[in-house]
């Protein structure tokens, strides 16, 4: 299964809604929401039987958020039982053509990635082989949902 | 300046753009070495989808490098990840032109078809070839992203015969296809490798 996520905007999925001719695998869902509001993964787990994701994947979305990367990833780990991924690029500056709020160096993530685990006891810090500017959790609460 | 930019309208002679133009056209820059984009108040919510990818043809046939937002590399990532499991010990793959082309067009269904392709195993009418006009490799980051993406689900597929998956932010939506055909073949395939 893979829900695709994008802000409050169904103008999105318009193209692969005509993609599929209107009949949607129904392995494949789409919902708009607001990853800065609180308790915006309510109505998404909901959207999924209740259950947290297995993976949740968030490519180069919190550059573009106000500067509050620990309340971010702490927000997006409520989503997931096991595994979360976070890409940034990795700019001394803002890219303000890419609308980018925020810029953020390999050491900020580092910084960023140990301070969530030191406050988030069943998540661990993976950075073995990652490319630079990826961070990767693992909340281990799998099975036991 | 100003002479850039009545250049590159001129170029634009798509009848959905011209409707908006007037409107439009005045929030489309061009840098100096020569990129162009559109600047923040450009608000695509406004366009129609064929409309919005018009935007992206003219001004990709418009000869500049363009940059609107970073999903094409992402998708050039997701490609590159299709590609190599295809072809294993492929240590080198990047994208020609023609193939971002498709990526940001109005044609970009058939981008997907050829992603269907290549994932039954036919080979594709192109070569591809690495793109010396990227300065900075998203194309390989992006590849690199989702080889862990497919790991962490490989690895809760093993755990429970499943995965579900969560993209947020996903962008255009043609992201969520190139996953959801991703992840079918990947799964397909790890449901046949002794666990």
């Amino acid at each position: 299964m893979v829900t695709s996520t994008e802000v409050n905007d169904e103008h999105q999925f318009q193209g692969i809604r005509s993609f599929y001719n209107g009949n949607m695998p129904s392995r494949l869902r789409f919902c708009t929401n607001d990853l800065t509001e609180s308790s915006f993964e309510l109505p998404l787990i909901k959207n999924n039987g209740g259950q947290r994701y297995n993976v949740v994947t968030v490519n180069h979305v919190m550059e573009h958020l106000p500067d509050e990367p620990n309340r971010w990833i702490n927000n997006w780990l409520k989503l997931t039982n096991n595994f979360l991924l976070v890409s940034v690029p990795i700019e001394k500056n803002p890219d303000k053509y890419s609308h980018h709020q925020y810029s953020y160096t390999h050491q900020d993530l580092q910084s960023i990635g140990e301070g969530i685990v030191s406050n988030n006891p069943n998540v661990r810090f993976i950075e073995d082989g990652l490319p630079v500017g990826v961070l990767m959790f693992k909340k281990d609460s799998l099975g036991h949902e | 300046m100003a002479n850039k930019i009545i250049s590159l309208s001129k170029q634009i002679s798509y009848k959905g753009l011209q409707q908006v133009k007037s409107r439009y056209v005045g929030t489309i820059r061009i840098k100096e070495n020569g990129r162009a984009f559109l600047a923040p108040a450009f608000n695509f919510s406004q366009l129609d989808q064929d409309t919005y990818y018009k935007i992206h043809l003219s001004l990709l046939n418009s000869g500049l490098d363009v940059t609107l937002d970073d999903h094409r590399h992402i998708a050039d990532g997701l490609f590159k990840q299709v590609f190599m499991a295809k072809h294993p010990g492929t240590s080198k793959v990047a994208f020609d032109a023609s193939l971002r082309h498709e990526i940001f067009s109005n044609t970009y269904h058939l981008f997907i078809k050829k992603v269907k392709r290549l994932l039954s195993g036919q080979t594709l009418p192109y070569q591809l070839v690495a793109d010396k006009n990227v300065s900075y490799n998203h194309t390989d980051l992006f590849s690199q992203v989702y080889h862990h993406t497919v790991n962490c689900i490989q690895e809760t597929i093993n755990h429970h015969g499943y995965s579900n998956v969560i993209d947020l932010g996903a962008g255009r939506s043609y992201i969520a296809a190139l996953l959801d055909q991703i992840f079918k073949k990947m799964i397909k395939y790890w449901s046949h490798q002794p666990k």
